[in-house]
Order: C-alpha cells, then sequence, then structure tokens
C-alpha cells in the first residue's frame, strides 16, 4: 500500500511518532470488506488530548461491538507531521487501517470546545474531503458531529451534514444502522439525510435556513424539508447500567495527558451553577449503582494493566456514598496497587471519609473550584458555597496530609466589579491564614483565574463577555494584589482565546464562512498559546465584515430569537431565563434533583 | 525477593516507542499478567522493573534485557506463559531465568550496545570504498567532539571517542551496505548509533539518518577483555563476575 509506504518514511523525521501507529493495546482491528458500515471518529486535537477523552472511549467500544459496524480513531496531527504530509500529498488516515480518511462512510468528529473548530476543518482539507457539505458528492463520507458544542453548532453548519445532540451511546449506533441499506437502494444524498432525520437527536443543518432581518438580527430558523422536525430533542440515556461503559479502552502507547482509565460514576449534574453549560445540557443526573462500578472497575484493571483509575463526574464528591464507594474499591485492588483518584471537588461534599480514602493514593495536589471570591458573586452566578466550606474543605485535606491545592476562579462573570477580583487575594491569603493557625502548616495555592465565556443553553447566555482591554485591566488587578503574596501561584488565561471563544460560542451560520476562509489561513490549534494568533483572527473578521464583537459583547435580548432556539437541551429557555432573573435578585441558586 | 531476568526482541511495529513508552507497555502487560510483582515502598509505589539499556527511538533490537522483582518465587517457564499472552504485536519473549540473590542490577553491567546499521534499499547508497575510507578517518581522530543538548537548553561538547569499541563494515554479501558498530552504553556514558553515523557521513540534514540508515541492536553486552552476554540463548545468566560456585 502506498499510503503505507510514505508513513514509514515519514515517521522517523516526527516527534514522537508512536502517535501516528494504531497499534496499542486493545485497538481494535476490522475487515473493511466484511464491515457494513465504517465510520472514523476524528478527534479535533492531538493525540495524548483526544486519548484523554472519555466520549472516545465511549464510542470506540460500543460501536466496534456490533459485528458489522467498524470504528477507527484520527487524530489531528501535530504541526511538523501536518507539513510532512502536506508536502507528500499524503491524506489524512485512519490509524488502525491506514486508510484514508476520505474511503470511510461517515466521518465523526467530537466538538469539545470552540476553539477546536479551525482543527475540524483543517483536518477535512487533509482529508481530502471537501469542507462543505453542499459540494460532497454521493461517493464521499457524511460528515457528522456530536458532543458539547453540537448544541450551538451553527457556525459550523455547512460543513457537517449530520449532528447528533445528546448522549451517543444509542443514537450514533442507530444512525449507523441505517447506512447499508440506504447504500444498497443507492439513495442520494438528500435521501439519506432524510431518512437519519427521522432518528431522534438528529439535526441536519441544511434543511434549515436561517432567516434575518433586513438590519442583519437573526430571526429564525425555516423549515425546507418535510422530514425535519421543527425543533430537535437530545437524546438522553434512560439510565446507564446498561453495557454502555467501556471496559478494554486502547491503552495508548505515547503517554496521554490524562494517562489513566476513566470510569464514570453518573452524567449529568444536580448543582444549577449559572455559566456552567455541562451542568445544563447533560441533564438529568444518572448514576451507576456501585455494584456496577466496582465491576466496570475490575474489567478495566484486568484489560489495561492501569495502575490508576478516575471516578469521574462533572461533580464526584455528589455521588451519594462516594466515600463508602472509594474504601471498597481501595480494599479490592490494594494488592494491585491500584489508585483511585476524583478529577475535581465539590467544597461542599468534600468530607473526612472522602479524603482518608483518596489519601492512599495521592499525588500532586487537591482540586477546587470556588469561581467567585466573594458571597455575593458566588450567589449571583449559583455556585452556593460559603468561605467557611472552603476553609474547612481545605482543612480537612490538610489534616489528610495534603499542602497543595488548586483553585479555579473566573473574571469578568456578570455582575462584577473591582472588589471582587482582588477579594481572589484576599480569600486565598485568609485560607492560608487559617489553615497556618488551626494547623500550624503553610499551605501552597495555584490559583487559576479563567475568563468568563457566555454559552448557549445556560441562564448566562444572554450576558454579554467582558471586553477584552477590562479583563486585561482586571487580570492585572490581580496580579498586582498578588504580587508579594507567598505561597500564591497565580495563572490566567488568554483573554484573546476566550474574545474567539466567545464569539463562536454564540455565533450564527454567518460565520462559517469565516471558519473557511480561517482554514486557507492556515489557522488551527487555536487553544494551544503558540499557535494561537488574535491579530489573524481580527484580520480575518474584518475581511469578511463580520463585527465579532456582536457576538462576544452584545447583552442579546430576551424576546429575541436565539440561533439555537430549534435544539432542545434538557432545560427550556423559560427556565434558563428564570433563572438569568434571579441571578440579579441575589437569590441562592436551584437544585434540581430528581 | 524473586528476580527474574528476561529477554525479548522488538520489532519494526514498535521501533517508534521511547524508552519510557516501552516501560510503561511493559509494566502494563505484566500487570495484566496478573504477576506477583514486587513495589517500591511510599506513596506513589512503583514496580520494580528496569531494562538493561534504553533503547534509541526508531531502532529494531533482538536481545534486549530487563529484570524485574516478584514477592512470590514463580518459575521463568510460568512467568514467560503468563506474559506471553499480554505482549503486543512486535515484542516477543524469548527467554527468562530466576537471578540469584546479590547480584548486581543489570543496568550497572551492561556496558555495550552491538549494532547492525543497514542502508535503506531504494537510496543510492555510497561506494563500499568511500564508507570504508569514512571509517577509517574517523576512527583515527583521537578526540572527536559530539555536540549535544544538555540540561536546560545548553548546548555542552564531549569527546565521545572513547564510547566507541568498534566499527567496521559488514562483508558484502546479499544485504545491503551494513556498519557493525559496538558503541558504549550505560551509565557511564554513551553514544548513540544515529551520532555516530552522523559524524560518519556527514552533511546529511536532521533526521536525514534516520531516512538513510535502519539501524538494528543486535545484542547487549558486558565489555571487558572479550563480549560477555549477560543471558544467552540456551545459556545461563552471566554478570561478567565469577559464578557463585566458583567463590
Amino acid at each position: 500500500m502506498p499510503l503505507e509506504k510514505h508513513l514509514e518514511k515519514l515517521l522517523p523525521l516526527v516527534q514522537k511518532p508512536a502517535r501516528y501507529l494504531g497499534d496499542e493495546w486493545n485497538a481494535v482491528k476490522k475487515d473493511h470488506n466484511a464491515a457494513a458500515v465504517r465510520m472514523v471518529l476524528a478527534f479535533p486535537d492531538i493525540y495524548e488530548v483526544g486519548m484523554s477523552n472519555l466520549g472516545l472511549k465511549i464510542i470506540y467500544e460500543i460501536v466496534n461491538r456490533h459485528p458489522e459496524m467498524l470504528l477507527e480513531r484520527v487524530f489531528a496531527p501535530a504541526v511538523e507531521m501536518e507539513e510532512l504530509m502536506r508536502k507528500h500529498s499524503l491524506p489524512l488516515f485512519a490509524l488502525e487501517s491506514r486508510r484514508p480518511v476520505r474511503e470511510f462512510d461517515f466521518v465523526g468528529f467530537t466538538l469539545q470546545y470552540e476553539l477546536s473548530y479551525s482543527n475540524v476543518l483543517n483536518m477535512l482539507d487533509l482529508a481530502g474531503i471537501p469542507l462543505y457539505s453542499e459540494k460532497r458528492g454521493d461517493g464521499e463520507p457524511l460528515v457528522i458531529g456530536g458532543g458539547p458544542c453540537a448544541f450551538n453548532p451553527e457556525p459550523l453548519a455547512p460543513f457537517f451534514d449530520l449532528f447528533l445532540l445528546g448522549d451517543g451511546e444509542e443514537g450514533l449506533p442507530e444512525i449507523l444502522e441505517k447506512w447499508p441499506a440506504l447504500k444498497r437502494k443507492g439513495a442520494v444524498r438528500d435521501e439519506v439525510l432524510a431518512a437519519l432525520a427521522a432518528v431522534e437527536g438528529v439535526y441536519v443543518p441544511r434543511f434549515y435556513r436561517p432567516r434575518y432581518s433586513p438590519g442583519g438580527s437573526f430571526l429564525g430558523m425555516e423549515r425546507l424539508h418535510p422530514a425535519a422536525p421543527g425543533s430537535i430533542r437530545k437524546r438522553t440515556l434512560r439510565d446507564l447500567e446498561g453495557p454502555y461503559h467501556p471496559l478494554a479502552p486502547v491503552v495508548p502507547h505515547v503517554e496521554a495527558v490524562h494517562d489513566r482509565g476513566i470510569i464514570e460514576l453518573f452524567r449529568g449534574c444536580s448543582r444549577g451553577c449559572r455559566f456552567c453549560q455541562a451542568g445544563m445540557i447533560y441533564r438529568p443526573v444518572r448514576r451507576r449503582s456501585p455494584g456496577t462500578l466496582k465491576k466496570i472497575a475490575r474489567e478495566i484493571i484486568k484489560n489495561t494493566g492501569y495502575d490508576e483509575l478516575s471516578l469521574s463526574s462533572l461533580s464526584s464528591c455528589d455521588y451519594p456514598g462516594i466515600d463508602l464507594l472509594m474504601s471498597d474499591l481501595n480494599r479490592a485492588h490494594e494488592s494491585e496497587r491500584v489508585r483511585f483518584t476524583l478529577p475535581s471537588l465539590r467544597l461542599d461534599s468534600f468530607s473526612v471519609g472522602v479524603a482518608e480514602q483518596f489519601h492512599r493514593g495521592r499525588r500532586g495536589s487537591l482540586t477546587f473550584a470556588p469561581e467567585a471570591a466573594t458571597g455575593r458573586l458566588r450567589r449571583v452566578i449559583g455556585k452556593n458555597i460559603s468561605e467557611e466550606d472552603l476553609f474547612s474543605a481545605v482543612g480537612t485535606a490538610v489534616s489528610a496530609g495534603w499542602s497543595s491545592f488548586k483553585l479555579y476562579f473566573m473574571i469578568g462573570l456578570p455582575t462584577e466589579e473591582e472588589e471582587d477580583v482582588v477579594a481572589i487575594v484576599a480569600l486565598c491569603r485568609k485560607l492560608r491564614q487559617r489553615i497556618k493557625d488551626e494547623q500550624g502548616r503553610w499551605i501552597n495555592l495555584a490559583v487559576s483565574a479563567a475568563t468568563f465565556v457566555p454559552k448557549a443553553h445556560t441562564p448566562f447566555q444572554w450576558e454579554p463577555q467582558l471586553p477584552m482591554a477590562e479583563v486585561k485591566r482586571r487580570q492585572g488587578l490581580l496580579r498586582s494584589a498578588a504580587r508579594r503574596e507567598k505561597g500564591i501561584r497565580l495563572s490566567w488565561s488568554d483573554p484573546g482565546s476566550s474574545f474567539l471563544e466567545a464569539v463562536f460560542a454564540r455565533g450564527d451560520r454567518r460565520l462559517a464562512p469565516l471558519l473557511g476562509r480561517a482554514r486557507q489561513k492556515g489557522c488551527r490549534f487555536d487553544g494551544w498559546s503558540e499557535h494561537f494568533s488574535l491579530s489573524r483572527w481580527l484580520e480575518l473578521f474584518a475581511e469578511m465584515k463580520i463585527n465579532p464583537e456582536e457576538y462576544a459583547y452584545r447583552r442579546f435580548a430576551e424576546l429575541e430569537p436565539l440561533p439555537w432556539d430549534h435544539l432542545e437541551s434538557s432545560v427550556g429557555k423559560d427556565i434558563l431565563a428564570r433563572e438569568y432573573h434571579r441571578s440579579r435578585r441575589d437569590n441562592l441558586s436551584w437544585e434540581v434533583q430528581q | 525477593m524473586n528476580r527474574i531476568r528476561f529477554r525479548f526482541s522488538c520489532g519494526k511495529e514498535l521501533r517508534f516507542l521511547s524508552h519510557l513508552d516501552l516501560l510503561r507497555l511493559l509494566q502494563r502487560a505484566m500487570r495484566r499478567a496478573g504477576l506477583p510483582l514486587a513495589y517500591t515502598h511510599g506513596f506513589s509505589p512503583r514496580l520494580k522493573l528496569s531494562l538493561a539499556a534504553p533503547l534509541p527511538v526508531g531502532v529494531t533490537a533482538s536481545k534486549e534485557y530487563g529484570e524485574v522483582f516478584l514477592v512470590e518465587p514463580l518459575s521463568p517457564a510460568s512467568f514467560r506463559r503468563r506474559l506471553e499472552g499480554q505482549l503486543p504485536r512486535g515484542l516477543l519473549l524469548t527467554g527468562a531465568a530466576a537471578v540469584p540473590a546479590g547480584r548486581p542490577p543489570l543496568a550497572a553491567v551492561v556496558n555495550a550496545a552491538l549494532y547492525h546499521a543497514a542502508w535503506k534499499s531504494g537510496l543510492p547508497a555510497p561506494a563500499a570504498p568511500v564508507l570504508q575510507k569514512a571509517l577509517d578517518k574517523l576512527l583515527a581522530r583521537p578526540v572527536i567532539m559530539v555536540r549535544r543538548l544538555g540540561k536546560g537548553g545548553k548546548i555542552t561538547s564531549k569527546d565521545v571517542r572513547p564510547y566507541i569499541f568498534s566499527a567496521g563494515l559488514l562483508p558484502p554479501g546479499e544485504q545491503a551496505l551494513t556498519v557493525r558498530l559496538l558503541l558504549q552504553v550505560g551509565s557511564k556514558g554513551g553514544l548513540s548509533p544515529s551520532r555516530f553515523l552522523e559524524q560518519l557521513v556527514p552533511k546529511v540534514d536532521r533526521g536525514g539518518v534516520e531516512q538513510c540508515w535502519q539501524v538494528h541492536r543486535q545484542g547487549l553486552y558486558i565489555c571487558k577483555e572479550h563480549l560477555i552476554d549477560p543471558f544467552p540463548e540456551g545459556g545461563e545468566i552471566n554478570d561478567g563476575q565469577k559464578n557463585f560456585s566458583e567463590l
């Protein structure tokens, strides 16, 4: 095979060539001729990042369990590899079979966040697949998308044949199942898409046309096809107890960013943080039983040899009986020296029990996310924890043996004032002093200050983002407040990339040509500070005569139609609006428990 | 404590793995195999596994060695049987033996690596006499300074001539033009085959060496007056020290 031979020549020239081998333990290699439907799952970032993603592991195993379905992987090649591939006209290829991506029936992109959009288009281009759905012929793959960004995919709409909203465990196999019959029938693309639009959760963007007022305001979506539903309801898996969890995930050759097994305790989050998109779109909360989780842990350990398993969910400490579960797991796998860890911790449900169970496998620091430093601002954003919660959680952890902590805050939250920003340092100082007084030890704090990005389907979807210049000024305030502070290490996000993220997070279909142009101009890896260039993006906006501030800085009117109104998450617009109002009344947030 | 020395080969499927990748791969394979592994103490226990010498990226190998400590006695045969089923394509276990107590760590005694660097087919090869002349010239130099990137990004220069035990052309046969290299490895300093080959055919750009030569590690040795194989095929383990029975 010429591609194979070519690749062998290029691999010695690149860094970490093992990223491109596809020969890892538990990789599934199926016969292309025997498969009725062939899909490649594309992750728009490098191997080490993609191989840490739980969604990819789930989809990989679920689809490959079907005897007649085949699913392979592809990641964004690193920049130097891409250059070589382009120089030698080597198309983007799937790892397992090393076949060109364009030979598959489906190319599925997982859309994790907005700054990966340029990589999506760059990968399509590298694959030799026409970027625009309309330009693709019947022999070319169907390009599909899923993940959180599918809840407002409009900036990507013309590039995709369809999006699947919500849980993919059942939805994706349903889509793939329909393919063989459609192919046999020789259905043309529009017929295929009309048939797939009938699958619950499927959004076919070409069947909808956005309408705009003469002044350029978005007026709503016009349905163009009888097969297209008026609005699309997300897929929701009823419960997770079924055989959905990956048990034999691929063990990467190259060390992944999160190089460990993952067990998903539950999906969804019962908290109501008003800025949090994941907390809204993954509802309702669905838990796995402790028995199921222990069985899953046993299988993953046996099949991978991992020595660390992360008990993952949006708020793992909220799992009822988390300390009991951890102690059971610790006991069952003590002789195998397996560590069980929690990704991030809730300040008000971090208990002594968890601290003690966690201690055995401790490594590095613990992470908490107060998000805002004043009680007033925390109430506005619906993060209902008190200063006492912070002190007692950290105190508990310190008595269990930790001495380093990561604290996540945000800058630019709605109603934020200078004093809220400066209070971050004051709070950290107070926390350190308090621990010193109580336990006689100084702790180290790594404080991260991200920039608030309003996201679709959240109560803050109408909120403007704080202008970049002001974000910079407040970051400066924070820096000078922290300057002579001992034991506090500060980091902050690049305001430029947060701005771009906000533009696309609330963007509409008019941004698509800009993305196409950005591809030509070489934009990629925008989430990586060494590749991101704000000035290049600003030039693009100017060239395409688009005002990005209209998307990022504008307060959207409550009555105005939103580009994602036809896509239904679990929380209705009326409830989001109610929360939006409540945030200004300084009320306690809601808790939606089921 | 039970200690097992094992021998394995590393095929072309795995040649792009780094030393750490390979270590991780072996650790996970051993854990999957359910071997009674020994761990270090402390907060993050580590498996007591070591390899004789890191295999350079891009290089295949016939006889690599590793050692692992077990908490229970296990016959080398069942060690092999259990581990074999957990190894990926490209990694072949070719032997295992118990190591008597008190022997020095493998990595401390292995100090030489034998490589065969074959000119890749399809590329215009230098004529054998030309290459021979370049070899002679290089080996005649009393000092061979090689620049390398040290810690903290500093470029340092080092004389690598002492790390070259021998180098020569294999007699021309049916196989491609091949250089045989015996180079020092280990804690007392070493030289990678690609750095040597760079010196041999100069003016090849970055990656040029890897493009021209396919390097294979024939074996690892204890280089004293003669070469000692630490665990020869069909033989006993050997540290280059007197056997206990002789003491």
